[in-house]
């Protein structure tokens, strides 16, 4: 289905590396071999992606209005790096006045080596998504806190995507390195507007070097269709957090596989994904703990209204040489509406004898003895449960540094809230 | 201001209120005692506008309404208000918030002018002095691990902010020690007043050493089997909830 597409694209980048070409051309014979996957697969079981074959794909398009491109502005400080995309292409940088030019930004330029060496070591033997990003490799942003050369701390990439009229593949690949020692802070944030058509297939590709620190937040919105495929490797005490919102594509899958490699490096995973009408969500998580002293939390909490539905899968594997680990998992999922549906599969698997693991997993309703607390005091009964709905999502906005993007978030959280109880 | 008449209430196909009539009018401070199982509970939650309850004959009337009529967000905003027996926790919304989302939403519905955060906080400081609790209450999320005596005091805030024209306490008593009982009272008879009622719910005497009721109410089988002054509620103290089971109806 994307033969003619590919062509094309390949004639639009004849000027490219051989080794980028060749790149491209692997990952789509993988794709081709492997296809869509279908509800067949264990881990792709709640997913339906019919609506996503047989159509006939365009490339992005960045000559539209921009009209539609309202970049965000967070109050930031000056250490603070925010690019805006439209349909992946550099709109607007706000660097504080720093020079660019010397940070190395422009993936295919003076990146190049490096990139290449990247690229080649992702496992893409069943990752149809993976593979479908690499064959449309575009536009990659890199950040490295080598690079940045320590004049930025903070690093916002805000896409805008839109595609009204045709079926738009958009495969946009994010890597970020932090250097032993080097903490960064970076914002993934991906929202549609005017975008009914879009399939969004994200791949991110994280390095926590020894000792490195990244606060990674991951958001996205109203897009037809968002794939987002995220790798992470943290290193000898290392640190990673992750924070993941979900706000409302029609159809979005997270997939976040983590390699705790080195002993001590620790990986904290939050999500929250607030869905309604029809729509589906499927958060799925691969947490590797292979060295000792390694630490996992995650959790991941769903909110879902209308007829909408969700699938959690959380995988945490202790190999025999990671003893000591420390290894939390928990989904709480909260159902406004007697449409929805919510499913959940925690597992473990441990060949380790000294660790620490435990898991858990819920499905429930408001309370309605809150509700009436509530409603006794004045409340409307909308009112009370929007609050408490609130109350159930807000500890996942607690931990974020920057009161205004938690603000922004929360907001946004507060909007889709209404709107899935609105469908109760 | 309140006129209850012949009430039939079922709750889980089992009938619990059979035909319970009582008057309170402004200023007047009603006791209802009476042993577990008699319906104390139940008419303090079907007042309030509790969900799980089917009236099947009678009705209630609240300044003329039909108090039945409306959802219990319209009894709070029409000055009912419910201390619970058992407090809810309520993890996630901060007390202070809760407060004063209460109050601003009541003031609201009476179209009066809703007060902002440094207004309500002078409110608030002033009333938790008197209630002896430490301003730490209002950081924490409603209810949340407090104690059972630290609950109920935070349901008498809750009155004293929200100034209810008819207050229902529910087995407020319960569960507190004598100098908890002391405060709660206080803060109840710090708001009796020409215009205010109070319905007060209790399986004990006790409380009404402190809260001195005008009218004493003794509910068995679901009905008031007989009403009297506060001296109704040391005689049942003196002779046992066994000696209103030998009672006639009234």
């Amino acid at each position: 289905m994307f033969d003619i597409l590919q062509q094309e694209f390949k004639t639009n980048r004849s000027m490219d590396p051989t080794w980028l070409s060749d790149f491209r051309d692997h990952n789509y014979r993988k794709f081709e071999e492997l296809g869509f996957p279908t509800t067949k697969s264990e881990t792709w079981r709640y997913m339906d992606l019919n609506h996503l074959r047989d159509l006939c794909y365009s490339l992005p398009k960045s000559e539209v209005s921009s009209e539609i491109f309202t970049s965000l502005r967070f109050k930031t400080h000056k250490r603070t790096l925010c690019c805006s995309f439209l349909n992946g292409k550099l709109k607007t940088v706000e660097s504080g006045g720093v020079d660019l030019s010397s940070l190395g930004l422009d993936a295919f330029g003076e990146e190049s080596t490096w990139l290449e060496e990247r690229l080649d070591g992702g496992d893409i033997s069943s990752h149809p998504f993976r593979a479908l990003n690499g064959a449309f490799l575009d536009h990659v942003v890199t950040i490295r806190s080598e690079s940045l050369k320590g004049a930025f701390d903070e690093v916002i990439l805000d896409f805008v995507w839109t595609s009204a009229e045709e079926a738009m593949i958009a495969s946009p690949r994010v890597m970020i390195e932090v250097q032993t020692g080097q903490e960064l802070q970076v914002m993934n944030i991906h929202r549609g507007v005017a975008c009914q058509k879009a399939m969004v297939n994200l791949a991110t590709d994280i390095w926590v070097k020894p000792g490195g620190r990244l606060n990674y937040l991951k958001y996205e919105e109203n897009q037809e269709t968002h794939i987002d495929s995220t790798r992470v490797s943290v290193g000898r005490d290392g640190y990673f957090r992750g924070s993941y919102y979900g706000f409302g594509s029609a159809v979005s899958r997270v997939s976040f596989e983590a390699d705790l490699i080195g002993s001590g490096a620790e990986c904290f995973l939050d999500g929250l994904q607030i869905t309604s009408r029809n729509e589906h969500s499927d958060f799925m998580s691969e947490i590797r703990h292979m060295a000792t002293n390694t630490t996992s939390h995650e959790y991941v909490k769903g909110v879902l209204g209308g007829k909408s539905s969700s699938a959690f899968y959380g995988y945490v594997f202790v190999d025999a040489e990671a003893q000591k680990t420390d290894a939390v998992q928990t989904n709480r999922n909260l159902l406004l509406s007697q449409g929805a549906v919510a499913n959940s599969r925690p597992q473990l698997e441990i060949y380790a004898d000294d660790v620490k693991c435990a898991h858990g997993s819920t499905v429930g309703q408001l309370d309605e003895s809150q509700v009436f607390y509530l409603r006794s005091r004045g409340f409307t009964e909308a009112k009370a449960r929007a609050e408490l709905t609130k109350a159930f999502v807000a500890e996942l906005f607690s931990h974020l540094s920057n009161r205004e993007v938690s603000s922004w978030l929360m907001a946004k959280a507060e909007a889709r809230i209404a709107e899935s109880l609105g469908e109760a | 201001m309140l006129s209850i008449n012949n009430l039939h209430v079922n709750a889980g196909g089992t009938e619990i209120l059979k035909g319970l009539n009582l008057e309170v009018a402004p200023g007047e401070v009603h006791a209802i005692m009476g042993p577990n199982g008699s319906g104390k509970s139940t008419t303090a939650h079907v007042l309030s506008g509790r969900d799980g309850y089917d009236v099947t004959e009678g009705s209630v009337r609240y300044f003329g309404k039909d108090l039945l009529d409306l959802a219990p967000e319209e009894r709070a905003c029409e000055g009912i208000f419910l201390a619970f027996q058992y407090p809810v926790e309520i993890p996630g919304v901060n007390n202070m918030y809760f407060l004063r989302a209460a109050l601003n939403a009541q003031l609201k519905y009476r179209g009066e002018p809703e007060l902002d955060a440094v207004k309500f906080m002078k409110l608030i400081r002033g009333l938790m002095g008197e209630l002896h609790m430490d301003k730490k209450y209002l950081e924490r999320p409603v209810n949340e691990g407090f104690s059972g005596g630290e609950k109920k005091r935070n349901e008498i805030l809750q009155m004293s902010v929200l100034r209810p024209k008819l207050a229902i306490l529910d087995e407020t008593d319960s569960g507190l020690d004598i100098d908890a009982l002391k405060v709660v009272a206080d803060g109840v008879n710090r708001l009796r007043s020409a215009d205010r009622a109070f319905i007060v719910v209790t399986h004990y005497q006790r409380l009404l050493d402190y809260i001195q009721p005008d009218h004493v109410h003794v509910m068995s089988g679901g009905k008031i089997v007989r009403s009297g002054d506060k001296s109704l509620a040391l005689e049942l103290e003196d002779k046992g909830y066994s000696w209103i089971e030998s009672l006639p109806a009234a």
